[in-house]
Formats: structure tokens, sequence, C-alpha cells
């Protein structure tokens, strides 16, 4: 196998390994009260990237399954839509955690 | 492809892109969406004039527009639903729905030119370009029918019982499966190995068929279904065996015209026999759908065979096939026979004899049926 081949199969593995703590990520980082824009760069700076057109159906999903809330305010002459942690969210994001600590916990001790 | 058209702005192209994206979202959150995807927008546009400590270019922003996505996959994400034709739970049975429909199709398919050339109707020429014209257009119906049918079945809430409560017993069909193996059989013939000992069990349908009396009730019932949904798609005109119609099948022999007596014979019938092959594929549902009831499938059994016995009598006493076939008495018969087995070239009615026997033959086989579908029903095993 060549080397770019190995490349593109560790990205594509890795992509796979980050897929399922996306949702995670951003249930974390909505405990403090964020728009799209502002959510994708603070995700951006700690190493968790993300595409608007997964960030965006992502949040509208959660949104949906009454994981967060959310509302239209205007904000520097722009209206955004701000997203936030439902008390719901919270609980699920505490079981979710949970689960993380545990999974990773175990993997830490196979690696 | 850069730029726009001459004199469009940045926010212009902006404009243009997210109408692109609102043509193709639901009405009902279709503004909200919008507005909320130009914010990001101008928010990214904002971080990278903030960075160049100049405006963007339209080149620029056009390169980040198409870091934001194509407007059918950012609008597509949106969505709920699934987002494949046929996705990865279903597609194996797809896959397996089309190497059985096409196998089965090929077989009737074949079976058409071959009895006109066994009639003499059609050279073995005009035969093979037929039959390759028809299974062509056999296998896109096929394969159509089924993706449409994939696609529906994709779009329910609840996937049908049969993909997750499955049984040992009933896999037996999907053994048949592997005798198809698209892949085993391109590397044999590019090998040439035709006539390999290894290949010979897989190239006779014998085999299967042996195999297929060992499959479960529930299994049986499943291959039952598909091979009569194909011949229903043929009677009908609906699977394109083109030009092979069920009253071509015949041609003129002995100077009698077999394809006018099969012409009024398939037009007597036609509602009768589609009729049939429908109530006998939703039967077979139904029955596969049950795991195989023993008790069911008798009832079924007897029913169908009670339909088909008439409908052979039918052929027998009233149908246009009738006066050539029509014996009065069982010495009349063997009359006929021996004549056909000791005959020389210049007798006529060898074919009417031939379909004499056969009508015979097949009703007392669906009276045999009907006895022993009767008897299982009420042991109800």
């Amino acid at each position: 196998m060549s080397q770019t081949d190995e490349e593109l199969l560790f990205e594509s593995l890795r992509l796979e390994l980050r897929r399922g703590s996306l949702i995670l990520a951003v249930l974390a980082s909505l405990r403090r009260e964020q728009y799209g824009y502002s959510l994708r760069v603070a995700l951006g700076e700690v190493g968790v990237e993300m595409e608007e057109s997964t960030l965006y159906p992502l949040l509208r999903r959660l949104e949906s399954q009454g994981l967060l809330d959310s509302e239209w305010r205007e904000e520097e002459r722009r209206r955004k839509r701000f997203y936030r942690l439902s008390p719901r969210g919270e609980a699920m994001l505490a079981r979710l955690a949970a689960e993380w600590r545990g999974l990773s916990a175990s993997l830490e001790k196979m690696l | 492809m850069n730029t726009g058209k001459e004199g469009e702005t940045g926010m212009e192209l902006v404009e243009r892109y997210l109408k692109a994206v609102a043509a193709q979202l639901p009405k009902e959150n279709r503004d909200d969406i919008v507005a909320e995807l130009r914010d990001e927008i101008m928010g990214r546009i904002e971080a990278l004039e903030a960075r160049l400590g100049r405006a963007a270019t339209d080149d620029e922003v056009e390169v980040l527009l198409r870091e934001v996505g194509h407007p059918l996959t950012v609008a597509a994400r949106y969505r709920s639903g699934p987002q494949a034709l046929i996705g990865p739970e279903l597609y194996p049975w797809w896959m397996f729905g089309v190497k059985v429909g096409l196998a089965v199709m090929a077989c009737v398919t074949l079976i058409g030119p071959a009895a006109r050339v066994l009639v003499g109707d059609v050279y073995v020429g005009q035969a093979i370009g037929q039959g390759i014209a028809s299974l062509f257009s056999g296998a896109v119906t096929i394969v159509g029918l089924l993706t449409v049918a994939g696609f529906i079945l994709e779009r329910q809430e609840r996937k049908p019982d049969f993909i997750a409560r499955w049984r040992v017993k009933d896999l037996g069909m999907f053994e048949l499966g592997g005798d198809f193996d698209a892949d085993r059989w391109g590397r044999r013939l590019a090998r040439g190995d035709w006539s390999s000992p290894k290949v010979k069990p897989e190239a006779k349908p014998g085999a299967e068929v042996r195999k297929s009396a060992e499959m479960s009730p529930a299994a049986r019932a499943v291959a039952s279904a598909i091979g009569w949904a194909v011949v229903l798609l043929w009677w009908t005109g609906l699977l394109q065996v083109a030009p092979i119609r069920p009253e071509d099948l015949a041609g003129v022999v002995d100077g009698v015209d077999y394809g006018r007596i099969l012409g009024e014979m398939v037009r007597a019938a036609y509602w009768p026999v589609a009729l049939f092959a429908a109530c006998r594929v939703g039967f077979d549902l139904m029955r596969a759908a049950s795991g195989g009831n023993a008790r069911l499938t008798a009832l079924g059994d007897l029913a169908f065979g009670i339909v088909a016995a008439w409908g052979l009598l039918w052929v027998w006493f009233w149908s246009a096939l009738s006066p050539l076939i029509w014996v009065g008495t069982a010495t009349e018969f063997v009359e006929r026979v021996r004549k056909l087995i000791g005959r020389s070239g210049e007798d006529v009615g060898g074919v009417a004899t031939i379909l004499m026997v056969v009508v015979i033959w097949a009703f007392a086989a669906e009276v045999v049926r009907v006895v022993r579908a009767a008897a299982r029903l009420v042991v109800g095993r």
C-alpha cells in the first residue's frame, strides 16, 4: 500500500472514530449560550472541526429532540439564532459524559 | 467558473447561493434555515476580511461558498428521513432479490424461444436474438421494479419482519443465492472453464430444484411468491419478454394453427389467470409472514389446486384446444398414445396428443395435490 493510500485510510478511520464524539462536543459547548458561527469557531479552537453542513442540521435535530433551546436575537447588527442546552439536554449530557468516560477508561487500559 | 456574472458583488453571490439552497428546502422552515445560514456565511466573510485587512474578492467569496457545500448537499442534510435510495440494511435483500428475480426471469425468457424453436416456428438464430433482447428488457424491468419496492420499504417506519425475525431453518433459500455468484461465474468464464466437473453441478438447475425441496416452508413460500410474481408480470405483459407473449409460444404444426388457438385461450383466460397468479403471490407472502403455517399452506394448496384443476377441465372440455385433445374414453386415449409412440413421419396430430397427455397428467397432479392438501389440513402437519 502506498503512502497516500495509507494516509487516506487513516483519514477515513479517524473521521469514523471522531464522528460519534461530535454530539457530545456540541452538547458540552452549549452549556454556554452560543450562535452557530461562534459555536463552530469555539469547537474549531479546541480541535473539533465541524463543517456547516454537519453542524447546523445537527443543531436542529438536537433541538427537535428537546435537548436544546433556541431563540432569534439581534446582535452586532444581525439577527442570530442562539442555542443553549435545555434541562433535558443537561441531564442527557451528564449520562453521555459518564458513558464516554467509562468507554475511554476501558479503552485506555487496552491501548 | 471562478466568478459570477460581470459586476456581481460578493453579497449577490451569497444571495444567489442561498436562493439555490432555499429552493431545495421544505417550505415550513425554509426562511429560518436560510437566515441562519446567511448569518454563518456573513460571519465567515467578516472573519476572512478581518484576517486580510481588506474586502474579500468575488473569487474568495466563491471559494468560501464552495467550502460551505453544494446547495443540494447542504439542503439534503436538513431533510429528515433516509438519505439513500436503499440503505445498507435493506441493500443485501435488494441484491438477493435481483439475483433470484433475474434467474427466474432468464428461465421464463428462455422457455419461450426454446419452445418456438422446438415447434419449428423460428430459427435458432432468430430465437437467440429475440432471447437476448428479451433478457435485456426483462432485466431492466426487474431491477427497476425491485428498486421501486426497495425505495418504498426504505421509507417505512418499520422494516418488514423478515429482516429482523429470521430463523436458521429458513436460510436454505440463501444458499441457493450462492450459486448465482456473478464474480465466480465471471472468473470461470474468463478462464474458459466451461466443462470442469466443479462447474457442472451449478450449471444444472436440477441441483437447485432438489435443494429447494429441502427448504423450509417459509423459504419455499418466498421463493414461490417471487416465481409467481415473475409469471404474473409476464402474463400481463408488464415484464416485456418481448416479443414473446403467451400466445406467441406456438406456431403452425401438423396443419393446425396453434398460435390462433393459444391466442383465443389467452384472451378467454387472461383475467382468471392473472387473478390466480396475483392471489397466489399474495397468499405466498401471507404464508411466508406466518412462518410457513402448515394448515394455512394446506388450505391454500387445496384452494389453488381446485382452481387449477377446474382450469384444466376448462382446457379439456370448453377451450379452443378442446376439439383437438378431447377424448371420450380411456380406450381412445390409449389408442392415441399408442399411435404417437409408433407413429411414422406422415402421421398427424402428434402435438395434439402430447398436449392431451400433458393436460390429463397435470389434472391428475392437481387432484393428487388437492387430496394431499386435504389430508395435511386435517392432520395439521
